[in-house]
């Protein structure tokens, strides 16, 4: 019975050989489009599309210099700095939240987490316009939470908080209520049983919920591209479109674009992997 | 004057799933005394504690500590420690963590702290399992620094809930004797609670059984005293059940004959027995239980009458001492014989109940005055 465990039966091997086909091939292919299709019928290997979107322009034939008209590298610090801010503050409120209406023995924050949950169903897409609405007061008052500032993306992509909210209070449930209640009899207060106790034990959690707000938002498309309106403010997911104008299809910067913007989400995963693998379950394993 | 006062103590819960409710709880406890709180699971021991903790709040009453009403005051302004029963120690802390945690909360300064650790690590013997996480240990060592942990800061009043289940026999007897000395040492006020009965007999000045509320009780604390006091003078038969191991075997029976000091009962399932009790406060004809410890059963003999004939249905034998399961009609005994030469090689077996070992159970469930109690101990 353990061998069977041990190896992988020939269609095991098919079926996920298969669906890592099915995975890669979009990647493998946009990142041979991104070198100039090298073998296809009119492609061959090529810098030029990395070097425009890096920003390091093209020498032409005729010895003059070409750049690329979009800030490409500007749309990624721009997505990477929105999202890590986001995810940050969407963690953060979401634990406080969720270990708060948890905790609180009264009815209303029963239902008030159930009603959370419910919340998830309405389509946040169709709020944009009182979004948008809501925003341009906003920035009347307070000119960084506006229109048109990276502030109000974030605010706004922070309604959406609910969702982590309610998954984190899954998790907290799970944590034995002795730990803080052996804290709380040794006067600990109420700020030091959430950073010593409830924050390491339950950083996995935190870790998965900071990597899915990260994803949600770094990809985000229909609330960026309604609040931002200055090419130097977009994000990678309102950028990434211009490339493809109607006049010209730039398709080998528009690969080489997409394969960079992939790169921070990937470092990120790799690094969180990393810590749910190896630094986190030391003290768990030896349970 | 009396440290811990417990006044009046009810909680109920309106869920119907946590049956385990205290009503009229009081108690109190003196300066470096150790009170050990017993009974079945349910029965609302550890919600007591956790009431002076100030985990829960309770329904009605009044807790006070040093004359200080403590009711309302939040668990983390009580200056108390407590240790649990499980997950005394977290997780992702080192041995040496966990206690400088407790004593930081405390407002130690960091050199004080260092030695507090110090101290309390030689005086508990844990200096090995200092620089280890709590997964690393055995039980036994992670309850013994659960201890250490709550035994650092030096608080006046230091709670456990049943610091020693799932110790092995040895280890468990270790620590109690251990704590005990640490305790008497220190002069620290101990609540304990446990459903072991042993526990308690073994630390504790002074003894508190629940029970679970009965229809119409005023109370379900049902006895305080000195432990012996409990296994000698139980004021029911709740607390004769809860104190000793195997359970004392009641049976239901009539008096018949009341002579000053000594009662004739006629049992149930047929037999006489008779009990060294005052039994002035009863009628012949009145329905009474009639009840005997495992320990105190002897076969009988040439020179031991035989009371009461039982039909052997299993023998344990532990070497140092057997127990023999004994079924009279529907009634199950048990009884405990020091040596094993004396084992019964029939199935049927003829008991001799000792009259100066019986306890009597009026039919309101009150002990009748045991008039040989005085002597034994």
């Amino acid at each position: 019975m353990s061998r069977r465990v041990n190896h992988a039966r020939w269609w095991h091997h098919l079926i996920l050989g298969g669906m890592a086909c099915v995975v890669l091939t979009p990647v493998l292919l946009i990142i041979w489009v991104s070198f100039g299709s090298p073998g296809a019928q009119t492609g061959e290997f090529t810098l030029n599309h990395w070097r425009l979107v890096l920003g390091l322009g093209v020498k032409e034939s005729d010895g003059s210099w070409t750049f690329s008209p979009f800030p490409a590298l500007t749309w990624l610090g721009n997505s990477v700095k929105i999202s890590l801010i986001y995810a940050s503050l969407a963690t953060l409120i979401a634990a406080l939240a969720a270990y708060g209406l948890l905790r609180n023995q009264r009815a209303s924050a029963h239902s008030l987490a159930n009603m959370l949950l419910v919340l998830q169903f309405l389509p946040s897409v169709l709020a944009i316009v009182a979004v948008y609405i809501l925003l341009r007061k906003l920035g009347m008052f307070v000119p960084l939470l506006g229109v048109n500032t990276h502030g109000g993306l974030i605010l706004s992509y922070l309604g959406g908080v609910a969702f982590y909210i309610w998954f984190l209070k899954e998790q907290i449930a799970y944590l034995p209520r002795e730990y803080e209640e052996g804290a709380r009899v040794t006067n600990a207060s109420a700020w030091q049983i959430f950073g010593h106790i409830v924050l390491p034990l339950l950083a996995p959690a935190f870790l998965v919920t900071f990597l899915i707000a990260f994803m949600t938002s770094f990809g985000e498309f229909p609330l960026a591209s309604i609040l931002l309106q200055k090419q130097t403010q977009y994000t990678l997911a309102v950028g990434a479109p211009n490339y493809l104008s109607p006049q010209y299809y730039h398709w080998g910067e528009f690969a080489a674009f997409a394969v960079l913007s992939s790169m921070p989400a990937l470092l990120l995963l790799a690094m969180i992997q990393y810590w749910l693998l190896y630094l986190i379950p030391k003290w768990k394993k030896e349970k | 004057m009396s440290q811990l006062v417990l006044s009046h103590v009810s909680k109920s819960y309106l869920s119907k799933q946590r049956p385990d409710t205290l009503l009229d709880v009081n108690l109190y406890v003196n300066q470096g005394e150790c009170l050990g709180v017993v009974g079945p699971s349910g029965s609302g021991k550890s919600t007591l504690l956790r009431i002076i903790a100030g985990l829960e709040t309770v329904t009605k009453g009044e807790v006070r500590f040093n004359q200080q009403v403590m009711t309302d005051t939040a668990a983390t302004k009580r200056n108390l420690e407590m240790v649990f029963q499980k997950q005394a120690l977290l997780p992702h802390m080192s041995v040496a963590d966990n206690i400088l945690f407790g004593l930081k909360n405390k407002g130690l300064k960091r050199a004080d702290q260092r030695l507090r650790l110090k101290w309390v690590s030689q005086l508990f013997d844990i200096d090995g399992w200092l620089t280890r996480l709590p997964g690393q240990l055995s039980k036994e060592a992670v309850q013994r620094c659960a201890i250490a942990k709550a035994m650092a800061p030096q608080s006046e009043l230091v709670l456990f809930d049943e610091p020693f289940t799932g110790l092995s026999g040895d280890a468990r007897s270790q620590l109690r004797l251990e704590l005990n000395r640490i305790q008497r040492q220190l002069g620290t006020t101990f609540v304990m609670v446990t459903h072991q009965y042993q526990d308690a007999m073994a630390i504790a000045d002074k003894m508190a059984v629940l029970s679970h509320l009965r229809a119409n009780a005023q109370t379900n604390l049902e006895q305080v005293g000195p432990p012996l006091e409990l296994y000698h003078n139980p004021r029911n038969s709740h607390v004769a059940k809860i104190i000793g191991e195997p359970q004392m075997c009641l049976l239901k029976g009539t008096l018949v004959d009341l002579s000053h000091n000594l009662t004739t009962i006629e049992l149930a399932t047929g037999g006489t027995v008779r009990a060294q009790v005052d039994t002035r406060q009863g009628e012949v004809g009145n329905l009474v239980t009639l009840g005997i410890r495992a320990e105190h059963m002897q076969l009988a003999n040439a020179d031991k009458l035989v009371h009461v004939t039982a039909q052997v249905v299993g023998i344990d034998n532990f070497g140092c001492e057997s127990v023999v399961h004994l079924m009279r009609q529907d009634q199950k005994m048990v009884m405990r014989l020091a040596a094993t030469s004396h084992l019964p090689k029939v199935s049927d077996v003829g008991l001799h109940f000792p009259s100066e070992h019986c306890y009597l159970f009026n039919h309101q469930d009150i002990a009748f005055p045991r008039t040989s109690a005085s002597l034994i101990y």
